[in-house]
């Protein structure tokens, strides 16, 4: 490596207590055109770094071994203070744990006495672009925060952390969970109110987190923002802002092969005339969660805005009942809950509805990428205390009718999303609902889909807003039955399982509906009196 | 790794099988198998006990399908007119057994793990 001369006044602080090696580094780095400051010992040095400012220096190369404080003490009160000076230790031959800890200290290099002059200067030449690196780093940072005050002062949306930030907008209890990777680009939402029993509401992901998408971001929720306004069509406004995508920035971007594009989701909910309308390009499809429906995905996903013209229109409409739940998120939260092995579902639950017994700190620490989720209820009913809560899916999945034999691996993936869900859920109760929902699958996929794998058995579990009853519903596609709970034991054959199957069922789970001749089932727990009891015994 | 196991007891008046883990739909074919090795197995085969005890205090699950090895267990062990007792560890599956009325046919006793 090359040492870059064309800066001026680049200075290195060398820290010896040995006159002839700060004198050899003096000499060495002279011949360079730098600048060197020299200290005896680290007591003098953090006198000079604190008296002329640490950003006087592109790097410091220090010795071990010193009288008072030692080179790795240095090192240590230089990361607390600036965490972008580069840093190098002079060790003896073979003191490999000295370079471990510096390192673990924040140096960025080692040297070993004595040392040859080349050595020295490519290790002067690495530390000052190890500085420069993290400077600009941090400046760009700062950028992207100012960016993304702006964003939010522009549009009202949201790019910074929220975490089960709930809120009434007309007809609408909307919750939004928001764990930013920075403070600007990155994913974004939006709500916008069309009346009390209207609303609309976008969320979105830019590619990447520089400044160009923090700025593309902002323009975008800029755009929408007027075009809604005007009463403009939420597909003409996504091919706008891809035809500007297309030809005005990737045009160019093409040269130098770095593409920008930006996905989003947009949702209508219209409660008077009971439908919702999903857009989607290159975003993951809005959930639509009903005690009546399960959860349903609507319409089908295009690709982001960016990348082609013309941006073809999947968009989809469908019928809502007067009570459910929308559930929509980026694709941060996919790759997480992919991550941590957790259904979608169950994450954006416990990402939406945080609580003591939930703690999210660990969870979050595994993200690569912004993670936001946004759960818009409706429904609530106020006047009619007979109405169950209003409720939030924590797991939806499907399993193919052939697959019976899984039942297992799919028995593990309930229990670990239940008890991400529900931490404090005693085992028993556990053991019984799994069971129960053991029975139902499997009576899905052996009798409703008769093990055919072109069937499918679907479930949906939901929580409602007290964590106080639990639903689950097991859908499958076969033509249904239903089965009333054995009376006699005496003559029930080996094959008769499935009289078994109900009365397991009906002994544990609080309420049991059938729908469709039995091809639909809904299973009602009560969950909340067990969490009341167990809160007045655990230490929070 | 045992799955089921016989032992002849007090004096060969009783006859003790244990079923190790739960019994559920992935296994009880297996365990349809090893039980009637186990009952084809010269000292069962020849009779002479009264008491029949199968010990399940091993198991955290028992589904339907493995119930109904139980109840086949159970019937065929009534051929030799034996009381019959089950014993269970587990409180989700004693309550399963007394849902599905399994204490019609033989008498349950929830045990300590």
């Amino acid at each position: 490596m090359e040492l870059d001369n064309s800066k001026q006044k680049t200075r290195i602080l060398a820290v010896d207590d040995d006159p002839f090696t700060l004198e050899t580094v003096r000499l060495v780095l002279k011949r360079r055109d730098l600048e060197v400051a020299v200290a005896s010992t680290a007591e003098d040095a953090m006198n000079i770094l604190s008296e002329q400012g640490t950003d006087a220096f592109d790097a410091v190369i220090t010795d071990f071994r010193m009288p008072g404080m030692s080179g790795l003490d240095l090192l240590s009160w230089i990361s607390n203070y600036d965490t972008t000076l580069g840093t190098i230790i002079l060790t003896g031959e073979g003191e490999r744990e000295v370079v471990m800890s510096s390192f673990r200290r924040g140096a960025c290099d080692f040297l070993e006495k004595p040392f040859k002059p080349g050595d020295l200067r490519n290790a002067i030449a690495h530390a000052m672009k190890v500085t420069q690196d993290r400077r600009n780093t941090e400046e760009t940072f700062s950028e992207l925060e100012a960016i993304g005050v702006l964003q939010k002062k522009l549009t009202g949306g949201s790019s910074t952390v929220e975490s089960g930030r709930s809120r009434q907008m007309g007809d609408f209890i909307v919750s939004t969970a928001v764990f930013p990777i920075r403070e600007s680009g990155g994913d974004f939402y939006k709500f916008y109110p069309l009346g009390p029993r209207r609303i609309m509401f976008v969320c979105g992901d830019v590619s990447g987190h520089d400044l160009k998408a923090g700025f593309i971001s902002a323009y975008f929720q800029g755009i929408v923002h007027g075009m809604v306004e005007m009463g403009g069509h939420v597909q003409r406004i996504c091919e706008f802002f891809n035809r500007l995508l297309v030809q005005d920035w990737n045009q160019e971007s093409l040269q130098n092969g770095v593409m920008v594009s930006l996905s989003c989701g947009f949702v209508v909910l219209d409660l008077d005339k009971g439908y919702a309308q999903g857009f989607c390009h290159g975003a993951p499809l809005p959930g639509l969660w009903s005690m009546e429906h399960g959860v349903q995905t609507v319409g089908s996903s295009g690709s982001p805005l960016g990348w082609m013209e013309p941006l073809l229109d999947y968009s989809g409409r469908m019928r809502i009942s007067e009570r459910g739940c929308c559930v929509v998120w980026t694709d941060g939260l996919e790759d997480l809950a992919k991550d941590l092995h957790l259904n979608p579902y169950a994450l954006a639950y416990v990402l939406s509805y945080p609580s003591d017994e939930r703690p999210i700190r660990r969870l979050l620490s595994r993200r690569h990428d912004d993670v936001m989720v946004l759960h818009v209820q409706w429904g609530k009913r106020v006047d009619d205390p007979s109405l169950p809560d209003l409720s939030v899916p924590i797991f939806r999945d499907r399993y193919s009718g052939d697959t019976g034999n899984r039942i297992d691996f799919y028995q593990a993936d309930w229990e670990k999303n239940i008890q991400a869900v529900l931490p404090l859920l005693p085992l028993n109760k556990l053991q019984e609902i799994i069971l129960c929902i053991r029975e139902a699958i499997l009576n899905g996929l052996e009798h409703g889909c008769g093990g055919q794998g072109q069937l499918a058995c679907r479930i949906t579990m939901a929580l409602d807003e007290g964590a106080s009853l639990f639903y689950i519903r097991v859908d499958d596609d076969g033509r249904g039955f239903q089965q009333e709970p054995l009376v006699d034991i005496e003559s029930t054959t080996p094959w008769e399982h499935v009289s078994l199957g109900t009365a397991i069922i009906k002994c544990y789970a609080q309420k049991v509906e059938y729908f469709d001749s039995g091809s639909t089932l809904l299973m009602t727990f009560r969950v909340g009196e067990i969490k009341e009891a167990n809160s007045t015994t655990t230490p929070t | 790794m045992q799955t089921v196991s016989c032992e002849m007891l007090s004096g060969e008046s009783l006859l003790k099988m244990t079923i190790f883990g739960d019994v559920i739909s992935t296994n009880v074919d297996e365990l349809q198998k090893k039980v009637t090795e186990v009952l084809q197995g010269t000292s069962v085969s020849q009779g002479g006990w009264n008491q029949f005890v199968l010990n399940l205090t091993s198991a955290r699950m028992i589904d339907s399908l493995g119930l109904n090895l139980i109840l086949s267990i159970v019937k065929k062990m009534k051929i030799n007119e034996a009381n019959i007792k089950i014993l269970i560890a587990n409180s989700t599956v004693h309550r399963t057994f007394l849902a599905t009325r399994m204490d019609k046919i033989a008498e349950i006793e929830l045990v300590e793990s």
